[in-house]
């Protein structure tokens, strides 16, 4: 009798304690993994990109706010156990009364994964730095408005299909700014019946909310809830998680055979640095033929034709690209390098050499570049250039950990306006995919940010002159672009093709 | 190399050079940056401007002073005072052959650089003077022959040069009195032996004439009561005695309520120097309107007030009402345009400046009693003020000019 009793304690201790991780996570109102308002310590699955908005009411909002407001996210499970997120908060600026942003960046870090017995833990921090206030334990450094550090705990318990998932934690007082502060603590709850349905209970260290979420088209998270029984906020997010997928022979693009190709590059350029507009847009599309000339020689030619934007300047102008003659070459031992003259991105115009080596094995990549330019610009509808006098370069080293598909790059640079900086990078290969986190510290300033590729279909391989999409569609963000950055020009750097930059290096001799 | 790849090469560069518009032009400067001046327009200062007439047309040649600025007013009356900070201020009016006024200014503290307020102000050619002896005079105000005075016989003692002129106060020296009649009477300082009575006469029939006819004088720029202007049925005027010359001013008591303060933009002036990088200079102008206006038809608004008034009396008593309005405004009802030049602008490279030009009215009501029918009633009237224009000046920052740290993605 009292072995059956155990027995049947045991199997209901096991079936408890079966771990739904992937259905419980909820949304939360920050735009990272956790429940309403408070996080958890449940992560996405590895390489989840998430993006979606939030509604804000004022009530939960801190005091600066009087008014309704919302964010925007992007949000990525950069490893298995590091979850980054890139957040924008609606506000008013006072002096022209436009919205304008608040820009925070959150970290997640989970040094226990859930087990059988155990909960997983997360260590995460929200708004943590600010612009010239690196130190976090600093009280000034203004608009850290979002600030907080927490320990959380999830645990989570099944039966017959039901998931109940249970999270405590507490934020750590390490700025007494911080408008966060106690334990928090929250329950969820999906019913086997109807699993894209979660209930939500929570208290987030000030006030007790109630809510529920729901998965939509197996990509898309609604939430909506009740802040302290007296506002409704809400969101949505877009949920994707990469799979190892293996392109069709035709979707993929062959090594250059030498065809003359019409590549049509589209441009995306949005800039925060106003006050009376929340981005400076920027839409080109900047068609580039790209001809081989002979072993080893491109030639580049591409022009931009804007499509809309609202600044004024040359980005109203019909202007040249990338505008390059090149050369590639072998070395001795292995290495390669190529040469290009012309005009190259960043309205730069000049000569460059790069340089690089890469170990057998593929495992470390080395690589020298320089180059001398001059401005090459298009304001008020005049092509101007300057003499060639500005001498920029570059020392960079690179290790790929092939388990995991993370590059590392660090290097050393002279920008071309004469500062000098170390960049480190750090890039997540997710198939063809690459995500990237990179910091910079050049002319004394620290600058940080994203950056992506993603690649884009290929088609019409048979033609002798071929029109198609780049490799990849290539973003960079950098949390600096404004005042000391802009009016000193600090890290300001070219490639000499159009499909170079981020995360995609000049890497392979393949021409 | 294949020949085709060639031409297609020659054609590329082809395409890109003709796409690309305009000329190639070579300097030894980098990227160009937008050249950065400070606008005069934001250093400050504040304008009085307006005009003088005589009434009906403008007055050329006025000379028009306050503490620190002087100007003389141009073609058509118009004039423009540059002060260099807020507060009240006495503008003097003088011309040659004309009684010289002052009236009252003002500019708020917390006004805008480049404020400007507005300010009519009329001036009347002084009556010549005829010589008054010890048997005294019945002597008729020329230009206006409203007011009479009675110098009785012994009222002098040996003869004088005495002129009496209807004239148009300053503006804003007093807010609780209108006038029937305003006299500077000369000599100052005239005494007489014999009160001399003054007659104002009432400008309707004997239905109707204004309560609380007070008489005043002006001492030192202020005007003091010196007691009541009865009415006289007999002679449908007001009666008054004076035992000096001075300024003299007679006409009921008012209140006067000041309604709230309207702005609208009226005009906007744009510099825009977006993607330039040389900085720009405009001079920039702006039209104002000054004066004052009755709120709708003055004899519409009596008519309704006195049912039964006669079409005539309400015509006589809506131009004594204009009239006696005058000491309070310093003009006649009259809403005039003007120019005013700002001076000349500045802007930098890769900015627009916008300037809206801020016109400041105010609607206010004033109310007096009258007599209608041996009934007092009270009685009001609505009038416009226009008090100025104000410059506010906005910049749109192009590309070059960011305003926070911020962030980017391309």
């Amino acid at each position: 009798m009292e072995k059956r009793i155990k027995k049947t304690l045991l199997a209901i201790a096991v079936s408890l304690s079966i771990v739904h991780c992937q259905l419980s996570i909820a949304q939360r109102s920050l735009g990272v993994s956790g429940l309403l308002n408070i996080p958890s310590a449940d992560m996405q699955e590895d390489g989840t990109f998430m993006a979606g908005g939030n509604y804000l009411p004022q009530e939960m909002l801190p005091r600066e706010w009087g008014y309704n407001s919302g964010n925007y996210f992007v949000n990525l499970t950069f490893l298995p156990f590091m979850e980054v997120a890139y957040r924008c908060t609606l506000l008013k600026v006072e002096s022209t009364g436009t919205w304008n942003q608040d820009r925070s960046v959150s970290l997640r870090l989970r040094p226990l994964k859930e087990g059988k017995w155990w909960p997983s833990v997360v260590v995460g921090s929200n708004d943590l730095l600010t612009t010239r206030e690196l130190n976090p334990f600093q009280d000034s450094g203004g608009n850290r408005y979002f600030s907080s550090v927490y320990a959380v705990g999830t645990k989570h318990f099944g039966f017959y299909g039901h998931d109940i998932g249970v999270t405590v934690g507490g934020h750590v007082p390490f700025r007494s700014k911080s408008e966060h502060r106690g334990v928090f603590g929250g329950v969820s709850y999906r019913s086997a019946f109807l699993e894209p349905l979660a209930l939500l209970a929570e208290y987030d260290s000030k006030v007790v909310n109630v809510g529920l979420s729901a998965r939509l088209f197996s990509h898309f998270s609604l939430y909506a809830y009740c802040y302290d029984f007296k506002a409704v906020a809400g969101g949505i997010r877009y949920e994707l998680t990469p799979r190892s997928r293996v392109f069709r022979p035709e979707e993929v693009r062959l090594p250059w055979d030498g065809r003359v190709e019409l590549v049509l590059y589209p441009q995306i350029r949005l800039t925060n640095s106003w006050l009376d507009k929340i981005y400076g847009a920027e839409i080109n599309i900047a068609p580039a033929v790209e001809a081989r000339l002979w072993k080893g020689a491109a030639f580049v030619g591409q022009v931009i034709l804007p499509v809309w934007n609202n600044l004024v300047g040359q980005m109203d102008y019909v202007r040249a690209g990338v505008l390059t003659l090149s050369q590639e070459f072998g070395l001795p031992g292995g290495a390669f390098g190529r040469v290009s003259v012309g005009n190259f991105t960043n309205n730069r115009m000049g000569a460059d050499l790069k340089l690089r080596y890469a170990t057998p094995d593929g495992r470390w990549l080395f690589g020298v570049e320089g180059g001398v330019t001059g401005s090459s610009t298009f304001y008020e509808g005049k092509w101007q250039v300057s003499t060639w006098k500005r001498v920029s370069g570059a020392v960079e080293a690179r290790f790929r950990e092939k388990r995991l598909g993370l590059d590392f790059r660090v290097g050393l640079h002279r920008y071309i306006y004469g500062d000098q900086g170390v960049r480190v990078d750090c890039i997540r290969h997710f198939g063809r995919t690459m995500a990237g986190l990179y910091a910079l510290c050049t002319g004394g300033e620290v600058n940080g940010g994203f950056h992506f590729a993603v690649p884009l279909p290929q088609w019409g391989r048979s033609s002798k002159m071929r029109v198609r999409l780049p490799d990849y569609y290539q973003m960079e963000y950098s949390g600096q672009s404004g005042l000391e950055y802009f009016y000193r020009r600090l890290g300001q750097g070219y490639e000499s093709r159009p499909d170079e930059g981020g995360g995609v290096e000049y890497e392979n001799y393949d021409l | 190399m294949k020949k085709s790849s060639l031409w297609s090469a020659v054609l590329a560069m082809g395409l890109a050079a003709t796409l690309s518009v305009g000329f190639v032009g070579c300097s030894d400067d980098d990227e160009p940056t937008p050249e950065i001046v400070e606008n005069p327009l934001e250093k400050g200062g504040y304008y009085i401007a307006g005009f003088v007439t005589d009434g009906t047309n403008g007055l050329e040649g006025v000379t028009v002073k306050t503490n620190g600025a002087e100007t003389t007013s141009g073609a058509g009356g118009a004039f423009l005072l540059a002060v260099k900070a807020t507060g009240a201020y006495k503008v003097e009016f003088s011309k040659e052959g004309f009684v010289t006024v002052t009236s009252a200014a003002e500019i708020a503290s917390g006004a805008k650089a480049n404020a400007v307020v507005a300010l009519n102000q009329d001036l009347t050619k002084a009556n010549p003077s005829v010589t008054v002896g010890s048997d005294g005079m019945e002597l008729v105000e020329a230009s206006k022959e409203i007011s009479t005075l009675s110098i009785p016989a012994d009222a002098l003692k040996e003869n004088a040069e005495i002129s009496i002129t209807e004239y148009t106060p300053g503006a804003g020296l007093s807010a609780n009195q209108l006038s029937l009649s305003t006299l500077q009477c000369t000599p100052d300082g005239q005494v007489f032996e014999k009160p001399v009575v003054v007659s104002v006469k009432n400008g309707t029939s004997s239905d109707i004439y204004f309560a609380d006819v007070k008489h005043w004088t002006e001492k030192n720029g202020t005007w003091v009561e010196e007691g009541d202007a009865s009415y006289d049925a007999a002679k449908n005027a007001y009666v008054a005695e004076m035992n000096h010359f001075s300024n003299h001013a007679f006409g009921p008591l008012c209140e006067v309520r000041l309604g709230q303060v309207r702005e609208n933009t009226v005009s906007t002036a744009v510099i825009d120097n977006l993607g330039k990088m040389n900085a720009v200079e405009q001079e920039i102008t702006m039209t104002q309107r000054s004066g004052w206006e009755v709120s709708g038809s003055l004899e519409a608004q009596l008519s309704n007030a006195f049912s039964g008034l006669s079409s005539s009396d309400v015509r006589a008593l809506a131009a004594s009402l204009e009239r006696s309005l005058v000491k309070i405004q310093g003009t006649a009802s009259a809403v005039r345009e003007s120019t005013v030049s700002l001076g000349k602008a500045q802007v930098s490279g890769d900015m627009k400046m916008t300037v809206d030009f801020v016109e400041t009215t105010r609607t206010s009501t004033i109310s007096f009693g009258v007599f209608y029918r041996l009934q007092y009633v009270k009685a009001s009237v609505e009038i416009v003020n226009y008090l100025g224009c104000t410059p506010r000046i906005s910049y749109e920052y192009g590309a070059s000019h960011p305003g926070h740290s911020g962030g980017s993605i391309h």
